[in-house]
C-alpha cells in the first residue's frame, strides 16, 4: 500500500535479534526506519538521558518526524532481593522505561499534530502474566 | 522483569492521554523467542521445556514478535490501543 508521505519508524534495539527483525519488516511493510540503538543509524546509549534526547533530535532533523515508535531494546539483569545492586537496578529502568519515556516526549507532539501516531513496546510475559490469566480463564 | 511492568503501565497511561491526538500505544510481550542472547542465557533442555508447555509448541522465532508489530503500527489495527498482546505461543494459559 502507497501512502501520501513514507511512514518514519524509530526502532530502539534495532541491533538486536528482534528489533533486527522488526526494522526489516517495517522496512518491507513501506517504513522508512531509523535503528536506535549501540550500533545503528543514530547510535546511542540508552541509558544515558542526554544522548537518548539528542538521538531524538537527530531523528527529527534527518528525517523530519516520528510516526511510529518501536521500543524493542532492552537492558538485562537479574537479582534477589538481597543482593540486588541499585545502580543496576537504575541502569535498568533507564534504558527499559525511561528511555522509552523520553523518545515518546520527544515525538509525540508531532504525532499529535499530523493526527496519528503509533508507539509500541515490546515487553515480556515471562512475568506479568495475572491479568491475561484471570481473562483468559474467565 | 519490573521493568516491563512498568511500561506496560506506561502505555496505558499514554493510550488514554494521547488517544484523543490519533496516537495508538501498544504492548507485545513475546514469549521465550530464540534469540542468540536468549539461547546463551539458559541451557537447551530449559528452552525445550518452556516451549514444551505451549499450547502451540512450535518454537518461537523473532519474526513472531515483528510481524506483531508491524500490524500494531498499520492501518488494521486503527482501533486498538493500550492493549497488551502475547506472541507466545500460548504459554499465558499455563
Amino acid at each position: 500500500m502507497t501512502r501520501p508521505v513514507r511512514r518514519v519508524a524509530v526502532v530502539t534495539g534495532g541491533a538486536g535479534a528482534i528489533g533486527g527483525s522488526v526494522a526489516a519488516t517495517l522496512t518491507a511493510a513501506d517504513h522508512e526506519v531509523v535503528i536506535m540503538d549501540r550500533t545503528g543509524d543514530v547510535p546511542v546509549d540508552l541509558g544515558d538521558e542526554g544522548q537518548v534526547r539528542a538521538a531524538a533530535q537527530r531523528v527529527l532533523d534527518q528525517s523530519g518526524r516520528c510516526d511510529v515508535l518501536v521500543h524493542a531494546a532492552a537492558a538485562f539483569d537479574r537479582a534477589d532481593l538481597a543482593r540486588l545492586d541499585l545502580a543496576v537496578w537504575r541502569r535498568v529502568q533507564a534504558v527499559n522505561v525511561e528511555s522509552a519515556l523520553l523518545l515518546a516526549r520527544a515525538f509525540v507532539p508531532g504525532m499529535a499534530a499530523r493526527g496519528f501516531g503509533r508507539i509500541i513496546f515490546v515487553v515480556s510475559d515471562t512475568v506479568w502474566p495475572r491479568p491475561q490469566r484471570t481473562c483468559c480463564r474467565t | 522483569m519490573t521493568s516491563k511492568g512498568a511500561l506496560v503501565a506506561l502505555a496505558r497511561a499514554l493510550a488514554v492521554a494521547h488517544g484523543p491526538d490519533g496516537i495508538a500505544v501498544t504492548c507485545v510481550a513475546p514469549g521465550l523467542t530464540a534469540t542468540p542472547a536468549a539461547r546463551a542465557g539458559m541451557p537447551a533442555a530449559a528452552f525445550e521445556a518452556v516451549r514444551a508447555r505451549q499450547a502451540l509448541p512450535r518454537a518461537l522465532v523473532p519474526g513472531d514478535v515483528a510481524a506483531t508489530v508491524a500490524f500494531l503500527a498499520s492501518d488494521a489495527a486503527a482501533a486498538l490501543t493500550g492493549q497488551v498482546l502475547c506472541t507466545d505461543g500460548g504459554l499465558v494459559m499455563r
